[in-house]
C-alpha cells in the first residue's frame, strides 16, 4: 500500500494549525506542521513532504525566501495562503514559483481541491511539450499544429496557438501576466499585460461556450490567469 | 519707485498733485533732526498761503530795500529781492517762489522805480532791467523750488524705505494670516496717513479682514469699489468729496494665483488721491504683503497635507490592523466550520469538540476585537464623555476576569482585591475593559503555567489595579511605546506558543480609559528574574467632602 502523501503547513497561527490538521489527517494525508520559515526548510530538507501549504506571514522571514530557498531544491507543488488583498505578494510568489494560492479566509474544501490538483500534476512533466492536451471540451495537437473544439477544427494565429500551448501545458495552475508574457512574448514584454488581454479574449471567443463567462482560461483578478485542470 | 521720485519728476505737477490743503508743516511725518537742513523745511505751500508767504518775504525785502537804498546804488535793491525769491523758492516751494518774483517784480516798480510810488516806467532802460529781472527771479524761482523738491523726494524715499524695512521685519515675523493683514493695515495707514481697510477674497465674497483704526464699516458704494477692484484687478478710485460713491481707493493684493483682495485707502486731510511718491510705496506693500500671505497659505497647506498623511498612515495601520485580526479569527471559524461539515464524520469525537471551541474561542476574539474598536472610535471622537457613575472597582474587575476566565480557558487567571475599597468616579464599562484588556494582553506573553495576577488596592487616596504575567516581558526600548496606538511588541512565535497578534489597540485604550477617569497607567517590566511585566492603572479616589455635597449621602 502506499504511504500516504505527507503534506508540510507553515503557518504561525496555532489557530490555522488547529483546524487545519485534523482536516487533512481526515483527508487522507500525513501532516507536518511548522510555525517558522527555518522550521520549514528544515522539514521540507528532513521529510520530503510531497506539497507544501506555506502561510507567507512568518515571524522569522519572509514567506517568499522560503519558496525561493525551496525552488533552489525542489520542484515540490506550494500552495500559498494569503489575504485576498494582497495581489503583489501573491504575484511576487507566484513568480518565484509557487504553484497556486487560496485566499484567506478559505473553506476546506478548496484547499482540498487544489492540493488534489498539485499533487496529480507531474511537476516535471510540465517543462516538456507533449504531443496532446485536452482541456475542457478543447483539444490541442501541438504535432500537428492543430486544435478542436468538440472534435471541430479551431483556426487560430500563430500567436494564439503559442499561448494556447503555453496553457495548456501548466493546465491546473495559476500564471503571473508576467509568467506568460516572458514565455510566450519573450522577455522584452513582461509588463504588456494588454497583450495578454487581447489575445486571452481571442482565445475565449473562439474556444469558450460562453467566453463572458470563462471555464477554460479563467482570470485571476490582479494575478493573472488560472488554467483549468482536468478534474 | 526710482524714476517716480528721481528729479525728473515734474515738480509743477507734484505740487498740483498735492492739492489744495496740503499746506503748513506736517507733524505726522515730521523728519527728525538727523534728516538734515532739508528735512526740516515746511511742506511745500500753493494757493492763497503760498501767496501769503510771498508778500510776506516781498514786504520784508522791500522794507530792507527801501533801508538800504539810502546807502547803495538803487538797482543794489534787486539783489535784496533776488535774496527773496530764493527764500521763498527753497522754504516754500516753486509756487511760492515764482509769487515773490513776480511780486517783487511789481514792488520794485511801484516803490524804486520813476515815478515812484506807480507802476508806470518812464525809463527804457528801467523796463529792459526790470524784464531781466523778473526773467531770471523765475528761473530762479523755479530752479531752487526743484531743488528743494528733489532734496525733499529723496527724503521722502530715505523715511519710505525705512518704513518698508520695518514693514518687511514684521511681515517675516507674522506667522498667521491676521497678522499679516493687521500688519498691512498699520502700514497703509502710515504711508497714507488715513484710514485704510484690508479685504480678502473669500469664495465669492469678500471679508473685511482688518482696518485702521480699527472696528472700520463699509458702505455698499465701498463693497461695490472693492468687488469692482477684485474682479479686474485694478485701481478703483475714490469718489468726488461730495459725490455719491465709494470713500475708499481701491488697490487690488495680487498673488501668483491672481487678485486675492483689496486694500482700501482713505488719506487723511481731506485728500481724495493718494499723494503721487506714495503710489509705488503702496505699490512695494502690498507686493510685500502678498508674499507673505501666500507664505502662510503654503505653510497652511504644508501643515493640512501633513495632518492628511498622518491621518492616512494612521488609517492604513487601521485598516491593516483590522484586516489581520479580523482575518485570523475568520480564517479560523470558516476552516472548522467546513471542516466539521465536509470531513466531521471520519473525525474523532475528541477533534470534533475541539474544533467547537476553537470556534467559540474565535468568536469571542473577534467580540472582543470589535468591541475595542467600537471603544476606541469612541474615545477618538467624542470629547470622552464618560458615564461619571460611581465604580465598585473590585465589581467590575470581578466581571472581567470571569470573561477572561472564560475566554482563555488554559490560564491560570486570579483576582486579589483588598476588602473596603473606596468607590471610584468613572464608567464601570469601560472600567472593566481595562481590566479585561490587560488580562488579555498578561495571556498574550505567558504560556499556560505562568499565573496572570490581577490585583486591586487602595494607595494614597487613589485606586490601584495591577495586572501582572510572568511570560518574558517586554523590551527596554518598546516600553515607553506598548501604549502607543497599534503599536505591537514583536515577538517571536515558538511553535506551540499560544501566541495572539494583538490588535495593538487594547492597551492604547486602558491608557485613553484611566486618563478619563482622571487617572494613570505605567508598565514595568521585568519584573523579576529578568521576566514578567505589571501594568498599574492609578485612579482618583474623590474627596469624600464631594462625596457629601454632590450626592447628599455619605458614602464610607
Amino acid at each position: 500500500m502506499m504511504r500516504a502523501p505527507r503534506i508540510l503547513v507553515v503557518d504561525d497561527e496555532p489557530q490555522i494549525h488547529r483546524f487545519l490538521t485534523p482536516s487533512l489527517i481526515a483527508s487522507g494525508y500525513d501532516v507536518l506542521t511548522a510555525s517558522t520559515g527555518a522550521d520549514a526548510l528544515r522539514l521540507q530538507n528532513s521529510e520530503a513532504p510531497e506539497a507544501v501549504i506555506l502561510d507567507l506571514g512568518l515571524p522569522d522571514m519572509d514567506g517568499k525566501e522560503v519558496i525561493a530557498d525551496i525552488r533552489r531544491r525542489s520542484a515540490i507543488p506550494i500552495i500559498v495562503l494569503s489575504a485576498r488583498d494582497r495581489e503583489a505578494e501573491k504575484i511576487a510568489a507566484l513568480d518565484l514559483g509557487a504553484d497556486d494560492f487560496v485566499n484567506k479566509p478559505f473553506g476546506i474544501g478548496e484547499l482540498l481541491a487544489r492540493i488534489r490538483t498539485v499533487l496529480r500534476r507531474k511537476p516535471h512533466i510540465a517543462d516538456e511539450v507533449l504531443p496532446r492536451y485536452d482541456i475542457d471540451t478543447v483539444s490541442v495537437d501541438t504535432s500537428l499544429h492543430q486544435v478542436t473544439r468538440r472534435g471541430e477544427i479551431v483556426h487560430l494565429t500563430p500567436k494564439e496557438f503559442d499561448l494556447l500551448v503555453f496553457l495548456a501545458r501548466h493546465s491546473g495552475r495559476v500564471l503571473t501576466h508576467r509568467q506568460i508574457l516572458t514565455e510566450v512574448w519573450g522577455l522584452a514584454h513582461g509588463a504588456d499585460t494588454q497583450y495578454l488581454r487581447v489575445f486571452v479574449g481571442q482565445l475565449r471567443q473562439k474556444l469558450e461556450d460562453q467566453p463572458a463567462e470563462p471555464k477554460i482560461i479563467v482570470t485571476e483578478p490582479g494575478v493573472g490567469y488560472r488554467i483549468s485542470g482536468n478534474e | 519707485m526710482q524714476d517716480r521720485l528721481s528729479p525728473a519728476a515734474d515738480a509743477d505737477h507734484v505740487m498740483a498733485a498735492r492739492g489744495p490743503d496740503q499746506n503748513g508743516p506736517s507733524d505726522q511725518d515730521g523728519p527728525s533732526d538727523q534728516d538734515g537742513v532739508w528735512a526740516r523745511l515746511p511742506k511745500p505751500l500753493s494757493g492763497p498761503r503760498a501767496l501769503a508767504a510771498a508778500t510776506v518775504l516781498t514786504l520784508v525785502a522791500t522794507i530792507a530795500g527801501l533801508g538800504l537804498s539810502l546807502w547803495l546804488p538803487q538797482h543794489s535793491v534787486l539783489l535784496i529781492y533776488f535774496l527773496s525769491v530764493v527764500v521763498a523758492a527753497i522754504g516754500f516751494g516753486v509756487s511760492t517762489g515764482m509769487m515773490a518774483a513776480f511780486l517783487a517784480f511789481l514792488a520794485y516798480n511801484f516803490f524804486f522805480i520813476e515815478p515812484v510810488y506807480t507802476f508806470t516806467i518812464a525809463e527804457r532802460r528801467d523796463l529792459f532791467v526790470l524784464l531781466v529781472f523778473l526773467v531770471v527771479a523765475l528761473i530762479t524761482g523755479r530752479l531752487a523750488g526743484r531743488m528743494r523738491y528733489v532734496a525733499g523726494a529723496s527724503q521722502h524715499r530715505a523715511v519710505a524705505l525705512q518704513s518698508l524695512n520695518s514693514f518687511a521685519a514684521t511681515l517675516s515675523g507674522a506667522r498667521s494670516l491676521d497678522a499679516i493683514l493687521d500688519a498691512l493695515a498699520i502700514q497703509a495707514v502710515t504711508t497714507v496717513q488715513g484710514s485704510a481697510v484690508v479685504l480678502l477674497k473669500s469664495g465669492d465674497d469678500l471679508d473685511l479682514k482688518a482696518s485702521r483704526p480699527p472696528g472700520l464699516i463699509l458702505d455698499p458704494a465701498d463693497w461695490q469699489a472693492a468687488q469692482r477692484t477684485v474682479r479686474s484687478g485694478e485701481n478703483t478710485a475714490a469718489a468726488a468729496p461730495g459725490w455719491p460713491g465709494a470713500r475708499y481707493e481701491f488697490q487690488a493684493l495680487t498673488s501668483a494665483s491672481g487678485t486675492i483682495g483689496a486694500v482700501g485707502l482713505a488719506p487723511g486731510n481731506g485728500r481724495r488721491t493718494l499723494a503721487l511718491e506714495d503710489v509705488p510705496v503702496m505699490q512695494t506693500i502690498l507686493r510685500h504683503a502678498s508674499i507673505a500671505i501666500e507664505r502662510t497659505n503654503l505653510e497652511t497647506e504644508t501643515a493640512a497635507a501633513r495632518e492628511e498623511t498622518e491621518r492616512e498612515r494612521m488609517r492604513s495601520a487601521l485598516l491593516s490592523s483590522i484586516s489581520h485580526d479580523l482575518r485570523t479569527p475568520l480564517a479560523s471559524i470558516l476552516g472548522a466550520v467546513t471542516s466539521l461539515r465536509q470531513l466531521g464524520a471520519s473525525m474523532t469525537p475528541e477533534t470534533r469538540a475541539d474544533l467547537l471551541e476553537a470556534i467559540e474561542e474565535e468568536t469571542g476574539r473577534l467580540s472582543q476585537f470589535v468591541a475595542n474598536l467600537l471603544d476606541m472610535t469612541r474615545l477618538d471622537t467624542e470629547t470622552i464623555d464618560l458615564q461619571r457613575d460611581w465604580v465598585d472597582a473590585g465589581d467590575a474587575a470581578h466581571v472581567a476576569v470571569a470573561r477572561a476566565k472564560r475566554l482563555f480557558p488554559g490560564f491560570t487567571i486570579t483576582l486579589a482585591v483588598t476588602p473596603g475599597l473606596p468607590l471610584i468616579k468613572g464608567d464601570a464599562t469601560l472600567f472593566e475593559h481595562v481590566v479585561f484588556n490587560l488580562i488579555d494582553n498578561a495571556v498574550k506573553f505567558s504560556k499556560p503555567d505562568q499565573p496572570v495576577v490581577a490585583e486591586l488596592f487602595e494607595l494614597g487616596r487613589a485606586v490601584h489595579l495591577t495586572v501582572t504575567d510572568h511570560g518574558r516581558g517586554i523590551a527596554k526600548e518598546d516600553l515607553g511605546r506598548i501604549f502607543e496606538k497599534f503599536f505591537r511588541v514583536r515577538a517571536p512565535s515558538l511553535h506551540g506558543d499560544r501566541d495572539v497578534p494583538g490588535t495593538g489597540l487594547g492597551l492604547t485604550i486602558c491608557r485613553r480609559i484611566a486618563e478619563a477617569m482622571g487617572g494613570t497607567i505605567e508598565a514595568h517590566s521585568p519584573i523579576e528574574a529578568g521576566r514578567g511585566t505589571r501594568i498599574s492603572v492609578r485612579l482618583p479616589v474623590p474627596d469624600p467632602a464631594l462625596i457629601q455635597n454632590n450626592d447628599g449621602d455619605q458614602l464610607p
